[in-house]
């Protein structure tokens, strides 16, 4: 196994000490050279767009690319989710705005032919009052033609109290494409779902989600709440298009649809610097396998006696009609993500604040559920104050393409490679023996700050 | 060329090089015209918000044809892509003897830009005011979250209001300080950073432009600060000439301080 580190903050920005963190990455599966990715990253010369990272060489070297729409300032855009389409050049992105006006976040749902070019990608979509989109894309064949169909997880609050939601689109490359919204939560709740809702498709036409089924809420202050309730994963087995979508699985319990995986789970609601700096809320990942669209691996976090963030991770082998019990658990763990290759060995990215003050990135890969693992710590760096949240972000990202691994998460900049003991290559100047950030100028030091980070393995 | 200023977010002198094929930029460039695209490296930077430095190369997209290397212009540009070099789109040149009269007129436009900002801002505010932020709480939610279905939903980025106490310099817009009180609403969730929205801490020091607060349920506090560009923090040693500039943007509003002068506490 080999595995490449880049710090994605490019030679021309050198200067840079932005807050650059809740990473999203896709790879073009027909192209695997073709990769974007985003962060909260300001537009660098203060235009009203948002840049998103791209690479046309396999992530060796990133370019900024500001063709996000962005409201009134750069820093209006947040929450930047990506996907290629699959077998088109199609690059879809679920963004957030925030509306001074409305006092809202308002959602767009974008889309680019050529993720490249300078023009700013096409609105197809809009929505007040949601947050955190996560869009998965596919492509597939209609007749002669082929066409797009994404899938967005969102926690829209227009559907409270049921708020774990899907917007659809069968023909997402159209001029003018239609999108449906689906809540798939089918009980009762607590006035919300949590803002995690995670959504894996199988070219077959499998479509899972998970989310969290909140029942009961504790407010303790401002900023800390506990949520108690299920981990709740629903499937949809031709790709949402039916009168009922989404309800393809049910669960013994209850005979409702949404398959409980973990019931009686409770999730800290900390908004605040809490876990090394991090706000926590609930993380989820989902992934299913891709030759075998039964096989299917979820993880979630939540609040144990040990730890206020402790990582599980679940299998289904049969449709998520029954679960494993936990195969992994660690404490103080935050944004796993899971991928599948074609070798069909599972992929775990996930970062951890250890005792030492310190966050740790972790690439976990297994092809027996655990029994056997292969832990690559990607980075390894101390926590500093930045005074913003989140601190990493809410989500980071590993995807597979046939046997290779392509992820993004954010870690503190200090070029020392005893930070990154997997390897690592700045393409902003660095002077590795001093640890130190060097300015455009090739003089002028530059202050720590939090970049993105792509990693491959191959 | 007040035109070509307001196209440009970056504007410098740069003599023109030949693009090595080992840059990596040259083959993202989607133009098949490859006599447009030139490299020029900075030789003084005129107007770059960002980090554009003396020595810099920047590949530039044309306007129209090629032209020879050695030439020194000032070009007006905007940046299109960051990568190893900067890649910018032209949006005019001149000659680079008349770099001292494109400085002067380039510094005018920004200020002129800048104080059109300023104006917005000023004739948005019911007050505006020099001080120093002396305290900052955060405001229990049950005081102001109103009490209706879907109200007490979490989400991150719902503000969290707090209450600045401001000592007050002077008034320089609106109300007298009887009205005003010394507290202002803000949101402690805002990323001053990022989103450049007021998120104070003591000792802050500087302009506040504040409008009457529409928050429901803190009406005990009735001006907010919850805006981009609503706080602009002052280095004290810069206060007196800002101070007058604004003062004299206020004057040009027409929306004088309805009581000006012995303000301070």
């Amino acid at each position: 196994m080999s595995i490449k580190v880049v710090n994605m903050v490019p030679k021309s920005l050198s200067g840079e000490r932005y807050h650059d963190r809740e990473t999203s990455l896709t790879v073009n599966a027909t192209n695997s050279l073709q990769i974007a990715a985003s962060a909260f990253t300001p537009e660098p010369s203060g235009r009203s767009l948002a840049p998103i990272y791209v690479s046309n060489d396999g992530g060796d070297t990133w370019i900024l690319n500001p063709i996000v729409p962005a409201l009134n300032s750069p820093g209006d855009t947040f929450d930047i989710s990506l996907c290629f389409s699959g077998k088109t050049s199609n690059l879809y992105a679920g963004i957030l705005l925030n509306d001074f006006v409305e006092g809202q976040t308002d959602l767009n749902i974008l889309r680019t032919d050529n993720y490249m070019s300078n023009n700013v990608m096409t609105v197809i979509a809009e929505k007040l009052d949601v947050d955190q989109p996560f869009i998965k894309a596919e492509s597939l064949l209609d007749g002669a033609s082929i066409k797009d169909r994404i899938y967005m997880a969102i926690n829209d609050f227009n559907n409270a109290p049921k708020t774990a939601t899907i917007y659809v689109s069968l023909d997402s490359a159209s001029a003018n494409p239609s999108v449906s919204s689906f809540s798939i939560e089918k009980r009762n709740t607590a006035g919300q779902n949590m803002p995690a809702v995670r959504p894996a498709i199988h070219s077959d036409g499998t479509v899972y989600a998970a989310f969290y089924g909140v029942r009961s809420r504790t407010p303790l202050n401002n900023r800390d709440s506990d949520y108690t309730g299920d981990v709740v994963v629903v499937r949809d087995d031709q790709w949402a298009t039916s009168l009922n979508p989404f309800s393809s699985l049910l669960d013994p319990g209850d005979n409702i649809a949404g398959r409980l995986v973990a019931s009686n789970v409770t999730v800290c609601w900390r908004n605040r610097a809490f876990l090394g700096q991090e706000r926590i809320g609930g993380d989820l990942a989902i992934t299913v396998h891709p030759k075998n669209s039964s096989i299917v691996y979820i993880a979630w976090t939540d609040k144990q006696p040990n730890s206020d963030s402790v990582l599980h991770i679940r299998s289904s082998k049969d449709r998520g009609k029954t679960w494993s019990s936990d195969l992994l658990t660690l404490p103080n763990s935050k944004n796993p993500s899971l991928a599948i290759n074609a070798d069909g060995i599972l992929g775990l990215l996930y970062q951890q604040f250890t005792d030492k003050n310190r966050w740790d990135t972790h690439f976990l890969s297994t092809k027996d559920d655990f029994h056997n693992t292969e832990d690559s710590i990607l980075a390894t760096v101390p926590v500093i104050s930045t005074g913003s949240l989140p601190y990493n972000g809410d989500y980071d990202m590993i995807v597979a393409v046939d046997k290779n691994f392509y992820g993004i998460f954010t870690a503190l900049n200090i070029p020392d490679l005893a930070n990154f003991p997997s390897g690592v290559s700045y393409q902003r100047n660095s002077d590795f023996t001093r640890h130190k950030l060097i300015d455009v100028d090739g003089m002028t030091e530059v202050p720590p700050s939090m970049d993105c980070f792509f990693f491959k393995v191959t | 060329m007040k035109s070509m200023i307001t196209k440009s977010s970056l504007v410098f002198k740069g003599e023109l090089q030949e693009i090595s094929d080992s840059n990596t930029m040259k083959s993202v460039i989607s133009d098949n015209n490859n006599k447009k695209i030139v490299l020029a490296k900075v030789q003084d930077v005129i107007y770059a918000p960002g980090n554009i430095q003396i020595g810099n190369h920047i590949i530039l997209q044309l306007s129209d044809r090629g032209m020879q290397t050695g030439r020194q212009m000032i070009f007006f540009t905007l940046p299109q892509l960051y990568g190893e070099t900067i890649v910018a789109k032209e949006a005019g040149r001149i000659d680079s003897e008349n770099e001292s009269n494109v400085r002067k007129q380039v510094d005018n436009t920004i200020q002129e830009l800048a104080d059109k900002d300023i104006m917005n801002k000023i004739n948005q505010s019911s007050i505006v005011l020099v001080g120093e932020v002396s305290n900052v709480h955060e405001i229990d939610k049950s005081e102001y979250e109103p009490q209706e279905e879907g109200s007490e939903l979490d989400n991150v980025d719902d503000p969290i209001y707090g209450e600045a106490t401001i000592n007050v310099f002077e008034v320089l817009k609106g109300s007298s300080l009887e009205s005003f009180g010394n507290s202002i609403l803000y949101n402690t969730n805002s990323d001053h950073v990022l989103e450049q929205k007021p998120n104070y801490k003591p000792g802050d020091q500087g302009i506040f432009f504040l409008q009457e607060s529409k928050a429901t349920g803190v009406e005990k506090i009735k001006y907010s600060s919850l805006e981009k560009g609503d706080f602009q923090p002052i280095n004290p040693r810069e206060k007196d000439t800002i101070v007058t500039k604004i003062k004299s943007l206020i004057n040009r509003s027409g929306s004088l301080a309805q009581k000006s002068g012995g303000n301070v506490k």
